[in-house]
């Protein structure tokens, strides 16, 4: 079963798909795909062939959501708390994992042509190493695409991943790149693993569970959420243009609410930087001397420029690591 | 054809709207609507089925609408299979109104649930924690009376006013929570553990999911939030 579905909307879907392409669409989607194990008891089918459904549904939906103009779709495929599983359905799992990516590599041409970047989100050490490396080949060889994005968040939870954000940071703070103080929202959010991503826009659960289960967290404060109750193989059309109908409904509620934040975060940087000048100043002057205005704006915009400085440097070293953890993965298959 | 399809999507969206306003109105005006088949229509609208909660008939008497009242918080906390621990108010209207939030916060104690959190994305609540509190306390005697005793409450508000906490229980902890508790809560943590990392009294290493836990946990005081519908927006209540 291909990565890539190709195929056309119905008379139908295509006007209603033009009909809500008339107001806001969200730029980045993010799914919650519950209701593989419900589908398979419901049909009497074994629990791998529903999972297997939902992924042949993954497809058929990221086919729908190009056709909609969403550029972006993140989708959470495996959860660290997955793993206490029974073992044979976690086997089970990792083997559809490994081949689907696998299958991922032999439609490099496919994915070339449609532009689609995968990136794989999550603590990778926790899985085998075999499929560890077979990930780490797809995600580096569409690296460059930059039409649409996918984002499998796989071995993921959101504490686990804002966790390894507070740990990326206190690397920084080990290695003298960036100080305590340095850390605010903005930078935290850059060190997640989907710093490549804007926000979602909507979120979507399916099967009726009214949760997040540790997915996105951070990410969704200002997200539209929706919970069907629809089973994701059983997942429509339909499904997802009622998704988006309830964003566009919300949208400006959410651009407000985002732009609120955006106003505060931007008072609370500055309230940050002007307390470190301060303290700076205190250690250079001591008690005696005041500072005038004039010095202590001078003293403020140099501050922000080598704290920006210093996050930009500590950004490229962590996006280094990272990325030498993806080559040095692919490499011994290279060689071979 | 663009022009239309605007069309068709401005129209779709003004009949939502429209269709949005209507719930929203019968919900916020259910006295105005006279006779007990109204009430009980608007009711079914309001309380989510998936509560499932039974006939109250059965369980109220009928002497006294303190007692009955009284009577049917504890009878409609015992009927749930299965009570939350902890349930997150997140107040999304631009001017709150304190009587009614007090009202919910009571109404989840009288049925027995710990811990509850109101939030608001514009921290008025935090701000006028004292008025809340207050509000709180007079529903609380007005609608429990003299069994308002049982339902003993503890105010917890993080932050500046740490020394304003009002202890007089630990039956049920109401905490108040602004947009700082937020994700702004977990960045001073990760502050706080960076400048340990700085001091070398831990390394980076160190660092996982529990430590941050049990930093957070001890700050927000916060166990995991029940929620019921199906549209959301958090708005940066506590996301850990």
């Amino acid at each position: 079963m291909s990565w890539i579905r190709e195929g056309e909307l119905n008379l139908l879907e295509r006007i209603s798909a033009n009909i809500l392409k008339a107001g806001p669409i969200p730029r980045h989607v993010a799914i919650i795909m519950d209701g593989n194990r419900r589908y398979a008891r419901k049909r009497h089918v074994e629990r791998q062939e529903g999972h297997s459904q939902g992924f042949e549904k993954l497809a058929e939906t990221l086919r729908w959501c190009l056709q909609l103009d969403i550029h972006e779709v993140t989708v959470y495929a495996f959860s660290i708390e997955n793993f206490k599983r029974s073992k044979e359905e976690v086997d089970g799992l990792m083997e559809l994992a490994k081949q689907k990516f696998a299958r991922l590599l032999e439609e490099q041409e496919n994915l070339e042509k449609h532009g689609v970047c995968i990136r794989v989100l999550g603590d990778l050490t926790l899985l085998p190493l075999d499929l560890q490396e077979v990930i780490a080949k797809a995600v580096v060889s569409t690296r460059t695409h930059n039409k649409c994005f996918l984002n499998v968040c796989f071995a993921y939870t959101s504490r686990h991943e804002i966790a390894s954000a507070v740990r990326e940071m206190a690397w920084g703070v080990e290695q003298g790149l960036i100080r305590p103080s340095d850390v605010s929202e903005a930078l935290l959010s850059q060190c997640l693993y989907s710093s490549h991503s804007p926000n979602p826009d909507l979120l979507i659960r399916t099967s009726g569970e009214v949760r997040l289960s540790d997915f996105l967290l951070w990410q969704t404060s200002y997200s539209c959420l929706v919970f069907q109750s629809v089973l994701w193989p059983e997942y429509s059309f339909w499904n997802l243009c009622e998704a988006i109908l309830q964003y566009q409904l919300n949208h400006r509620s959410l651009q407000k609410a985002r732009e609120h934040h955006r106003e505060s975060q931007a008072v609370l940087q500055l309230e940050a930087d002007r307390s470190c000048v301060a303290e700076l100043l205190q250690q250079h002057h001591g008690n005696g001397t005041p500072t005038d205005a004039q010095s202590r704006q001078e003293a403020l915009r140099s501050y922000t420029a080598s704290r920006e400085e210093r996050v930009h440097h500590f950004l490229g070293a962590l996006q280094h690591k990272r990325d030498t953890f993806f080559s040095d993965l692919c490499s011994p298959a290279v060689v071979a | 054809m663009a022009l239309v399809y605007e069309f068709v999507w401005r129209l779709l969206h003004a009949l939502l709207q429209l269709h949005r306003t209507l719930v929203t109105w019968f919900r916020s005006h259910p006295w105005k609507w006279n006779g007990r088949l109204w009430k009980r229509a608007i009711a079914a609208l309001i309380v989510p089925l998936a509560l499932g909660f039974p006939n109250h008939k059965k369980c109220v008497p009928t002497t006294g609408k303190r007692v009955g009242r009284r009577l049917r918080f504890g009878a409609d906390g015992k009927a749930l299979e299965r009570l939350p621990l902890h349930v997150g108010l997140l107040i999304a209207e631009e001017e709150p109104r304190y009587s009614d939030i007090a009202n919910l916060v009571v109404w989840c104690m009288a049925v027995g649930i710990s811990y509850v959190s109101v939030y608001d994305n514009q921290g008025v609540f935090r701000r006028n924690n004292s008025r809340l509190m207050e509000e709180i306390l007079r529903q609380q005697q007005e609608q429990l009376g003299a069994d308002g005793s049982k339902y003993s409450v503890e105010f917890l508000s993080n932050g500046c006013d740490k020394q304003d906490h009002q202890v007089l229980s630990c039956q049920a902890v109401v905490n108040v929570l602004s947009p700082d508790d937020g994700r702004q809560g977990i960045v001073e943590a990760a502050q706080k553990l960076c400048r340990s990392v700085e001091q070398r009294e831990r390394t980076a290493k160190d660092i996982d999911v529990t430590v941050l836990d049990s930093l957070l946990r001890g700050e927000l005081s916060l166990h995991t939030h029940t929620h019921t519908h199906t549209t959301f927006i958090i708005f940066v209540l506590p996301c850990w």
